[in-house]
């Protein structure tokens, strides 16, 4: 391989630092993408199938770095239509305990504004 | 003795009865010449209307029927089981279409109907007062069927085939029975060994006592028909003779070591091998491509048995056999020609089949998980699913197991490498039915990463010695590269060649088949079947069930349940042209000993293109010999039709017959005009009666068969054009105008616009005026 190459190569090391519960919800997605036509986030850098997938490809700081992250509003519905029956809900918040510990951490401004006030 | 017609008119309750005048009708009818009784009654097809008719006929009444009642389309058993029990034969029943193409079609036009119900009835009546009876045909055969390929399909159907009592003769080209399952390491969905189904299967087979194995056989040369096939078959020697004991003796001293495959290091192979796991039949066997002969003899001085004969000559046989299933399998498609995955180019670049030996115990690395060529630990395994399938340069098909396949070798790894990183790039994950739960266990309990990409390449890094697989992931939208020390190319399937039947019709993925969906198993020449891989790519449990479909249909026509009455020949008017032979699409018709064209029973197929084109009308099937098309076209009313052009129309029974029917019960009126006449196939329309409706004073004729593509029979369609074509010159010299006859084409589906075209038709006779002819 050149280095120069832009193709990123995938490996699954970052996503030891998951929980098994977590994991196995990105291992069990089937990319159909229903989830996320269902969420009502409205920050859209990512969406919950694009979490999972680019957890499946081992990016785990794309992730943890996103402000989809924290736009999640905890509706649920990406958990009630996922045909697989994944808990997607519970894999997204999960993962912001994570993220908040993120050097790069896009913990969002209003809500720290919110907190320090 | 003069014929004696019954003609009955049946109300339908109603449907009939309201638009036409029955009573008026059957009047009418009973003065016919030929017709001994006419009655009309409220519903012909009720117990009670069945037994008026069968009643006439015991009591010698009448010895031949007319039913004036719905279409032959439909209650098509009740008057055949009718005339089979009031003893007449089922030639002497005539159907006359008064509701599908009648009432329900012109019910606004009641005096039209009218005189069409009487057309009708008069070409029915004129049709039967020739007509001969015809006795079904049996012939006795010997019942034996050549089964090509003794992989799983063959196995089979040739097992079920001799259960049934039919002596099968079974030919493997391979030294060794069992095809390619035999060489998995297990199977899905079960994962159990290939060993224990194919056991089972061989036993059952053995205990029939009714099947001749010939392994290293392959078939030369097929001459004749159904029920009487001669076929030249070629033996490979063995040079192993039965005397062996499977000690494998001879394995320890032959010094030339024989490589599984192109990416495969040679392991325990020789030149003489021996059967593996499953070892039917049990003696070794040299593979004389690589064996130095008897400048070396090793074996021959070490075999403790004296069972090794490097004299043995290649044999040659024929046999007779009443029918052959072709089940010759298929064979992995050259991965080498994929150039950017570098096949037997690059190390640790395998294909699928290569996996099944890698995987198995007795394989080169003895079952483990390591690089076959430098024994390197495999830390990450790459799948890359339709390696040259679905693609215009390679295969442009899917084979359909390749994904299952793949999910089932991921098994494979993990059962014997827990922590590899396991990497699939594929285009669709195609897993029918059960099998999506093989791919939902991959992901979920296998941790494998699928990346939805064709790869552009696999390359090698020297420095790490691993190789590189680079793929746009669609999903996500980004390059990636996954490093991996065997990457395994999921190549699809190419059907295996048996050169003596090259000329049989292939589909476009260049797979044998029939008639699909109608006759699927059962190829363009009768007698013929196909099963397993041979007819597409399949799993193991469907070629089983293609077998035992193959095996199905084989037993019918050996059996003689044959359900057509092939065409006559009358020998003092044929002149042996021989077009009959030649146009036959089954082969079914063949010159006999006497140089006359005769017609095996066995093979036809009752399309009657025989009859379409012989120049003297002397071979034809029953109803429709000279005398009773004649009769036929003579009772035509050619002035009845209210200043209409009156038009013969040849339907095709297959198509367009139900077609028009449709049209009818739909209320998608046409002109009353149209006289509708059933043939098995356009192809079956003889030139000459074109010719004599036209003379007789008919304005026009129409043919009309399937899309040439759809053709039941093949070619009828465009034998039907072709025939008309050079009808027409001859029409011009005798000053009819060659617009007259047409040929039109329809699908079961298609009444509308087959209603539409007829209209075209008619009103493009109007603008020629009447028929010359016409008196
Ligand atoms: C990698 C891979 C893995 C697979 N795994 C599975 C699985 O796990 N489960 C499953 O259900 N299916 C699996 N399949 C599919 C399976 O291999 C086929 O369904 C099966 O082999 C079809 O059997 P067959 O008898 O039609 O053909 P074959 O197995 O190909 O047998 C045909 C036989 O005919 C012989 N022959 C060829 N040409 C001639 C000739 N001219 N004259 C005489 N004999 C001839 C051949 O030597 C062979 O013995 C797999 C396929 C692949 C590619
Ligand atoms: S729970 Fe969060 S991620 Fe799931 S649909 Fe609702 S907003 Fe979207
Ligand atoms: S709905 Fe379920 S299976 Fe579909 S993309 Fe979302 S998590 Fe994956
Ligand atoms: S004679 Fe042929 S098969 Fe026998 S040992 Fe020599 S090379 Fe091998
Ligand atoms: S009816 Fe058809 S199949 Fe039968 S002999 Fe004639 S052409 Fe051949």
């Amino acid at each position: 391989m050149h280095e120069d190459r832009p193709f990123r190569e995938i490996t699954l090391q970052d996503l030891e630092r998951l929980d098994p519960v977590t994991i196995r919800t990105a291992r069990s997605c089937a990319n159909c993408g229903r989830c996320g036509g269902a969420c009502l986030a409205r920050i859209r850098d990512l969406s919950p199938a694009r979490v999972l997938r680019l957890l499946q490809l081992g990016r785990l700081d794309e992730v943890l770095t996103s402000r989809f992250l924290w736009a999640c509003i905890g509706c649920r519905r990406c958990s009630r239509c996922c045909p697989q029956e994944l808990d997607v809900a519970t894999a997204v918040v999960r993962l912001r305990r994570l993220a908040a510990r993120h050097p790069r951490a896009t913990f969002p401004e209003h809500l720290l504004r919110l907190l320090c006030s | 003795m003069p014929p004696k017609i019954g003609v009955y008119l049946c109300h339908c309750y109603g449907e009939i009865g309201k638009i036409l005048d029955l009573e008026k009708l059957s009047q009418q009818a009973g003065k016919w010449r030929g017709v001994a009784a006419s009655i009309h009654y409220p519903a012909l097809c009720s117990a009670d209307g069945l037994e008026i008719i069968a009643e006439d006929v015991r009591q010698g009444r009448v010895d031949r029927v007319v039913v004036g009642a719905c279409s032959p389309a439909v209650h098509r058993d009740t008057f055949l089981r009718l005339a089979r029990q009031a003893g007449l034969n089922e030639h002497f029943l005539e159907r006359c279409n008064l509701r599908e193409q009648c009432t329900r079609a012109h019910r606004d036009q009641p005096a039209l109907a009218m005189a069409k119900a009487r057309n009708l009835l008069k070409m029915a009546v004129g049709r039967l007062s020739p007509a001969e009876s015809f006795e079904p045909v049996s012939s006795s055969t010997s019942r034996s069927v050549l089964v090509v390929g003794g992989g799983i399909a063959g196995l089979t159907a040739a097992e079920n085939l001799a259960r049934a009592g039919v002596n099968v003769t079974l030919v493997e080209k391979s030294p060794f029975l069992g095809g390619k399952v035999a060489r998995l390491h297990r199977y899905y969905p079960r994962f159990c060994s290939p060993r224990c189904g194919l056991e089972v299967l061989m036993a059952r087979l053995l205990a029939t006592g009714r099947v001749t194995v010939h392994t290293l056989t392959e078939v030369t040369g097929v001459r004749g028909t159904a029920g009487n096939f001669m076929v030249e078959l070629l033996k490979q020697p063995r040079y192993v003779k039965d005397a062996c004991t499977g000690c494998g003796a001879c394995l320890e001293v032959c010094p030339v070591e024989v490589a599984p495959s192109a990416a495969l290091p040679p392991g325990r192979q020789r030149a003489i091998e021996g059967p593996g796991l499953f070892p039917y039949p049990l003696n070794y066997a040299v593979n004389r491509v690589f064996c130095r002969g008897k400048s070396c003899s090793r074996c021959v001085e070490v075999c403790p048995a004296g069972a090794i004969d490097l004299d043995q000559e290649e044999d040659r046989l024929s046999i007779g056999v009443d029918a052959i299933i072709l089940a010759a399998g298929w064979e992995p498609y050259d991965a080498g020609r994929i150039n950017n995955y570098g096949y037997g180019r690059l190390p640790g670049v395998i294909t699928s089949m290569d996996l099944e030996v890698l995987a198995r115990p007795d394989g080169p690395t003895g079952g483990q998980l390591i690089r076959p060529h430098d024994k390197k630990p495999v830390r990450r395994v790459a799948f890359i699913q339709c390696a040259g399938s679905r693609d215009k340069q390679h295969l442009a098909y899917c084979s359909s197991v390749c994904c299952a396949a793949t999910l089932k070798q991921i098994d494979y790894v993990r059962a014997v490498a827990p922590e590899a990183g396991i990497f699939v790039f594929y285009m669709d994950i195609r897993t029918p039915g059960n099998l999506e739960e093989l791919y939902r266990r991959t992901r979920e309990e296998h941790g494998a990463v699928f990346i939805r990409g064709n790869p552009y390449a696999v390359e090698w890094d020297p420095g790490a010695e691993e190789l590189v697989v680079t793929a746009d992931d669609t999903l996500s939208g980004s390059r990636v590269a996954v490093r991996a020390e065997l990457v395994v190319l999921a190549t699809g399937m190419v059907p295996c060649a048996v050169p003596a039947f090259e000329r049989l019709e292939k589909d476009t993925t260049g797979f044998i088949t029939g008639h699909l969906p109608c006759s699927p198993m059962e190829v363009r020449r009768a007698g013929i079947y196909v099963a397993g891989c041979a007819q597409e790519p399949m799993d193991v449990s469907t070629s089983v069930k293609s077998a035992l479909a193959a095996a199905a249909e084989c037993l019918a026509t050996i059996q003689n349940q044959s359900v057509v009455v092939p065409p006559v020949v009358e020998r003092h008017k044929c002149d042996r042209c021989g077009r009959c032979v030649e146009e036959c699409p089954y082969g079914a018709c063949s010159f006999d000993t006497g140089g006359y064209p005769a017609v095996n029973p066995l093979a036809c197929r009752g399309c009657g293109i025989c009859q379409g084109g012989c120049p003297l009308r002397c071979i034809y099937l029953p109803g429709f010999s000279s005398r009773e098309m004649a009769g036929l076209i003579e009772a035509v009313d050619t002035g009845s039709m209210d200043e209409q052009p009156c038009v013969l129309a040849f339907l095709c029974a297959n198509d367009a017959y139900p077609a028009l029917d449709l049209a009818g019960t739909r209320g998608t009126s046409y002109g009353a005009n149209i006289l509708a006449v059933r043939v098995p196939c356009a192809g079956a329309v003889n030139a000459g009666w074109i010719n004599d409706a036209l003379l007789s004073g008919i304005d026009g004729v129409l043919v009309v068969g399937c899309r040439t593509t759809e053709c039941h029979y093949g070619r009828g369609t465009s034998l039907a054009e072709s025939r008309v074509n050079n009808l027409r010159e001859t029409l011009q010299r005798m000053l009819v105008e060659p617009e007259r006859v047409q040929v039109l084409t329809a699908g079961i589906e298609d009444g509308q616009s087959l209603v539409a075209a007829i209209k075209r038709f008619v009103k493009q006779l109007q603008e020629l005026g009447p028929n010359p002819f016409k008196e």
